[in-house]
């Protein structure tokens, strides 16, 4: 009994079941009709090209593309900024496009456009009519142009357009195409989408940089390898050799017959300090008692004299660069000058002391032989003059010997100062070893 | 099995939730504090274990109020974010604060500073944003030489040190073995001797002299020379060698004192000097400070003592050269003969 009477029921329903299935293939189909309704046809091939996706930036270019199924007059368009795709409903403007000040669209130009038929450009309406009312998410177009429009693809730029204000979010632009002046007969429409994004801010830190270093080189130009970097560069000291009356031992001095080492010295800096780096040194004062800094014989007693060619203390040059000759200065001398910048070693930019073209520049004294760009060669024994300046400065206060602190590009890559020593005894010179000691540093600026 | 996988997911979220929420913290802090622009360090030595002194300079930027200002010491990074590794060697606790300009009113804050870490602090006070600079003597260098050292420097609003960062920036030095320069003058004496020599000894020309006939009324006289130099410490002396003039058993008396010239006496000798009786010789040259000895060094007064010294410095000494004037009297019981003697001339030097 209860299974009929279920069969029953089941069949009482039956027409219920078949009218509300009918209703809902109708409603479906319901848009079709409208749009049929209206005699517009559909904007294909569409997009927006946002300038920027910034949240809420301002002064952009929206530049619409697409293309036109009707051949007809086009001489106003509506643009509706609404959270939702759908024409023929409500639009709700993106956040950020409502009150106030708060205008998204309603400005601005045209500022591009492609494949239109006619030459006549849109221009903002500020009252609007017919079906666009103009609103901080709408924007009303119109020209006067009762030409047809080729129906075809093309693209027409709006510039002072700026973005809703909420980071990572889709708005569509509902677009609308008039054959009259007063937005009222509809030709194409169609939507089109653009999303804000989160912008992305990528941030790192270069660490402060020096790296410093003082030692020997077998190096006698600007261009011949000394090393890498300061990892290479290796070494305390250099060896004059036997120095004699009359002439001036400079370095490298070989080791035969002079009893030299065959090296200079040299001094690799690699800084990013953009304010540039300084390299002095200072003359260590040595035991004894005068000329405490120069070369000279450790523990010796020395006059205060410094021209005095009979004490263990061989004068140093002072501060301000000269030639030696050994041949007609009855006294002894001792000096220091950069022969140049070697650049073998720098990868960052262009460097090369011939040009000149290096960030590193000699001070003034100790520039060799007063050019910045040109190497001084002279080694070994040296008869007469030098052709180069040297000077030393014993007193063991700092001094500075180059920069990079007037120099366009103040960084600098591993740029390295040849150290050139010079030193010539008097007949009258105690025999025995001498030494000068200096201290080098670099100052870096960031 | 399943429990522990349960405890591992709260964990893992605990640990997502906390890191989220320590983020923008740690973003805050970065954000927050300026740079220091520029900055700079400039040291007094780059010797390891040295006293230093060290200057730094930096301009602030901020204008908020600052109570101290903190040097922390690096060998590892200058990066604030990074650990901080203290150099080896490196002793700041006896720094002592000497000068300050731009931004003043510091001191040392021996509380809170550590061997790697300068706090300077003063009253909380408003900044400007303008060069500063402190001066610090007394630090004792890192230890290693051939090293990059750091110095993160950070302003801060609290006296003591602590808290967030108001501006901040790294500075960087080095660390270097002092480099040497040797050189080797070795011993050296130069002399030459010669009837004539250039002061140089860079020529000389003659070795031998005729006196002609002696005779009792005059001395007969003649000359020659040597030049020496020396950078002996303790100078150099000359000797005459030989023996006064002779002919077989025959001799002519050596001076052995200084004696001036008494023709008709049996006379040898010789002195350095500028002579008017007779008129022979002249005084040393040259630029060294060698003179002639005792007895050699009086005009008109004569000598000669083989084997002794007859010129002599005390320091070193440049080339002095020496006329040595010869006079040679007789008298009447002078046997006949030729008279006729070698003098060497030693030059020594004490090394």
């Amino acid at each position: 009994m209860l299974k009929i009477n279920i069969a029953r029921n089941r069949a009482t329903k039956r027409p219920l079941y078949l009218l509300a299935t009918l209703l809902v293939v109708l409603g479906s189909l319901l848009p079709l009709l409208s749009f049929r309704e209206a005699s517009a046809a559909q904007l294909t091939s569409r997009s927006l090209t946002l300038s920027s996706a910034v949240p809420d930036a301002t002064g952009l270019t929206f530049t619409y593309a697409f293309t036109t199924q009707t051949t007809a007059a086009i001489q106003s368009i509506e643009l509706e900024m609404c959270t939702t795709a759908v024409l023929g409903t409500t639009c709700t403007a993106p956040a950020g496009c409502t009150g106030g000040a708060n205008n998204c669209i309603n400005a601005g130009t045209e500022a591009s456009r492609s494949g239109w038929t006619n030459a006549t450009t849109f221009a903002r309406n500020a009252t609007g009519g017919g079906g666009c009312t103009p609103a901080n998410n709408v924007l009303c177009l119109d020209r006067t142009q009762a030409a047809n429009e080729t129906a075809g693809a093309r693209t027409l730029g709006w510039n002072t357009q700026r973005n809703p204000n909420t980071a990572n979010t889709t708005f569509f632009i509902r677009i609308t195409l008039y054959s009259g002046a007063a937005w009222a007969t509809t030709v194409d429409t169609g939507t089109v989408a653009a999303s804000t994004a989160q912008s992305l801010t990528v941030s790192a830190y270069v660490a402060e940089v020096l790296h410093f270093c003082v030692g020997s080189t077998a190096a006698n130009n600007d261009s011949d390898a000394v090393g890498a970097s300061c990892a290479n560069i290796s070494g305390t000291s250099i060896n004059l050799g036997v120095l004699e009356d009359g002439v001036t031992n400079i370095s490298p001095v070989d080791a035969s017959p002079y009893n030299g080492d065959d090296l200079n010295g040299i001094a690799m800096i690699r800084t990013n300090a953009v304010n540039g780096a300084t390299v002095s040194y200072k003359a260590i004062q040595q035991s004894g008692t005068n000329q405490l800094g120069t070369l000279r014989i450790a523990g010796a007693s020395c006059s205060a004299t410094t021209t005095d060619a009979t004490d263990s203390c061989i004068e140093a040059q002072g501060t301000t660069q000269a030639a030696f000759n050994a041949t007609t200065y009855t006294g002894d001398h001792f000096g220091m000058t950069i022969a140049g910048i070697n650049c073998s070693s720098v990868t960052s930019y262009t460097c090369d002391f011939d040009t000149p073209a290096h960030n590193l520049v000699r001070d003034a004294e100790y520039d060799g032989n007063g050019t910045n760009n040109s190497f001084v060669t002279e080694a070994n024994q040296v008869s007469g003059a030098t052709n180069a300046g040297y000077a030393w400065d014993a007193s063991g206060t700092s001094d500075q010997i180059a920069s990079s602190t007037g120099s366009a590009s103040k960084v600098i890559d591993d740029e390295a100062l040849i150290l050139k020593f010079a030193a010539h005894s008097a007949i009258t010179t105690p025999f025995g070893t001498y030494t000068a000691q200096g201290d080098f540093i670099a100052i870096a600026t960031y | 099995m399943r429990l522990g996988s349960i405890k591992f997911r709260l964990c893992a979220l605990v640990l997502i939730v906390g890191v989220l929420a320590a983020w923008p913290l740690a973003a805050i802090r970065t954000a927050s504090a300026l740079n220091l622009i520029p900055r700079s360090i400039e040291i007094s030595t780059a010797e390891p274990s040295a006293i230093a002194a060290q200057l730094f300079q930096f301009t602030y930027a901020s204008t908020s109020s600052i109570g101290s200002v903190v040097f922390n010491y690096c060998d590892n990074s200058p990066l604030f974010d990074e650990p901080c590794s203290a150099p080896p060697g490196l002793n700041v606790l006896a720094a002592s604060l000497d000068s300050q300009t731009g931004n003043t009113g510091f001191s040392i804050d021996g509380v809170n500073s550590t061997s790697s870490r300068i706090v300077i602090t003063r009253a909380p006070a408003g900044t400007l944003a303008t060069a500063s600079s402190y001066s610090f003597s007394g630090i004792i260098n890192p230890s290693t030489p051939g090293s990059a050292q750091y110095v993160r420097i950070s302003t801060h609003a609290t006296a003591d040190g602590t808290g967030p960062e108001t501006d901040r920036g790294a500075v960087a030095f080095y660390i270097l073995t002092p480099f040497q320069v040797g050189a080797f003058v070795p011993p050296f004496l130069s002399m030459c001797a010669a009837i004539t020599v250039a002061i140089d000894c860079s020529s000389g020309a003659g070795d031998q002299i005729d006196l002609g006939t002696l005779v009792t009324s005059q001395a007969r006289t003649a000359t020659s020379q040597f030049s020496g130099a020396t950078n002996s410490i303790t100078g150099l002396g000359v000797y005459t060698l030989g023996p006064t003039m002779t002919s077989g058993n025959n001799i002519i008396t050596a001076l052995s004192t200084a004696t001036p010239s008494f023709p008709g006496f049996s006379q040898f000798g010789i002195n350095m000097r500028d002579n008017a009786s007779p008129d022979i010789g002249s005084n040393p040259d040259g630029s060294g400070t060698a003179t002639p000895a005792l007895g050699y060094n009086t005009p008109n007064f004569y000598r000669y003592q083989p084997g002794g010294i007859i010129a002599s410095s005390t320091n070193p000494t440049d080339y002095t050269r020496m006329t040595v004037s010869y006079i040679i009297n007789i008298n009447a019981n002078q046997r006949p003969g030729v008279y006729a003697t070698t003098v060497t001339y030693l030059g020594l030097g004490q090394f």
